[in-house]
């Protein structure tokens, strides 16, 4: 009897689904990149240059808070690697000029619109291992913004011209239908490494 | 003998498998940032989507994702407290 209360709880362990959160994946050059951005989703990218700029925009009818960060790949020696993103919207502090001087280039701040800078300058950073694509990645940290009503953009960059890869992660709500997994089965080496 | 450890071992399965299959509650985290964003809605007359870290919100539905929430939490005072200098009492 015993045996087989074992036997039926063992079973029961490995059928019961464990728990693990995925964002949704998407790649920078979707024709729209963000197509609900009340869900969760990872956009990766690659700096070969370290001169590249990703971009994306977010629309909210009403106010909304959310997870933001970006993460580094460590394998392959991208551990070190430090990107940099800034959400440009209402809402966001008016930038100070230092604030305006550490974003690249070419980016500029509409009227009226405020800036979150994510330096990922932390001397210490958040290291996991993500069990989705099974990969370990480093964590500028994870915060939680509050975007007002309306449009922002969300820019990406590398410091002083540094080159690696990235990850860019926001949301909590899962949601693949409509063929969410397809850019990972088109973009495997970019989601998995 | 044999019995005896097999009840052992199937009452340490079950008590690993109850432990793993809890669901995460609402950390205090969480509990005091979206009390921190209710009162700048107040302030500001508006309503904030922020569902997902309301105690039945998808936050916690499972260990790493109420760990993510958390963290996310705890950056994000953190993160109004150093950028607004006019933060309602409870967000301090």
């Amino acid at each position: 009897m015993t045996r087989k209360l074992l036997f039926g709880t063992l079973v029961a362990l490995i059928l019961v689904p464990t728990s693990s959160d995925a964002h949704r994946p998407q790649t920078f050059d979707a024709d729209e990149i963000i197509t609900d951005p009340t869900i969760s989703w990872t956009l990766p990218g690659t700096f070969e240059t370290g001169a590249e700029l990703y971009e994306f925009e977010l629309e909210y009818e009403a106010p909304f808070t959310a997870p933001f960060e970006i993460f580094s790949p460590t394998s392959g020696g991208n551990a070190a690697f430090r990107p940099r993103y800034a959400v440009i919207g209402p809402g966001f502090p008016e930038p100070t000029n230092d604030v305006l001087e550490q974003l690249p280039e070419g980016v500029t701040v509409p009227e009226g619109s405020g800036v979150f800078l994510e330096l990922n300058d932390a001397p210490e950073r958040y290291v996991f291992f993500e069990g989705v694509m099974r990969r370990v990645l480093v964590s500028s940290g994870t915060i939680a913004l509050r975007l007002a009503a309306g449009q922002h953009k969300v820019v990406i960059w590398a410091p002083a011209q540094t080159t690696g890869r990235f990850m860019f992660g926001f949301g909590v709500e899962e949601n693949f239908e409509g063929g969410g997994f397809d850019g990972v089965f088109e973009n495997w080496s970019a989601f998995a490494y | 003998m044999v019995n005896s450890f097999m009840t052992i071992l199937l009452l340490s399965v079950t008590a690993l498998a109850a432990g793993a299959c809890a669901q995460p509650e609402q950390s205090s985290e969480c509990a005091q940032y979206i009390e921190c964003i209710r009162a700048l809605d107040e302030r500001e007359g508006v309503t904030t989507d922020a569902k997902r870290f309301d105690p039945s919100g998808a936050c916690w539905g499972g260990p790493e994702g109420a760990d993510l929430c958390t963290r996310a939490c705890l950056g994000g005072i953190a993160y109004l407290q150093k950028a607004y200098a006019d933060l309602p009492e409870v967000c301090q």
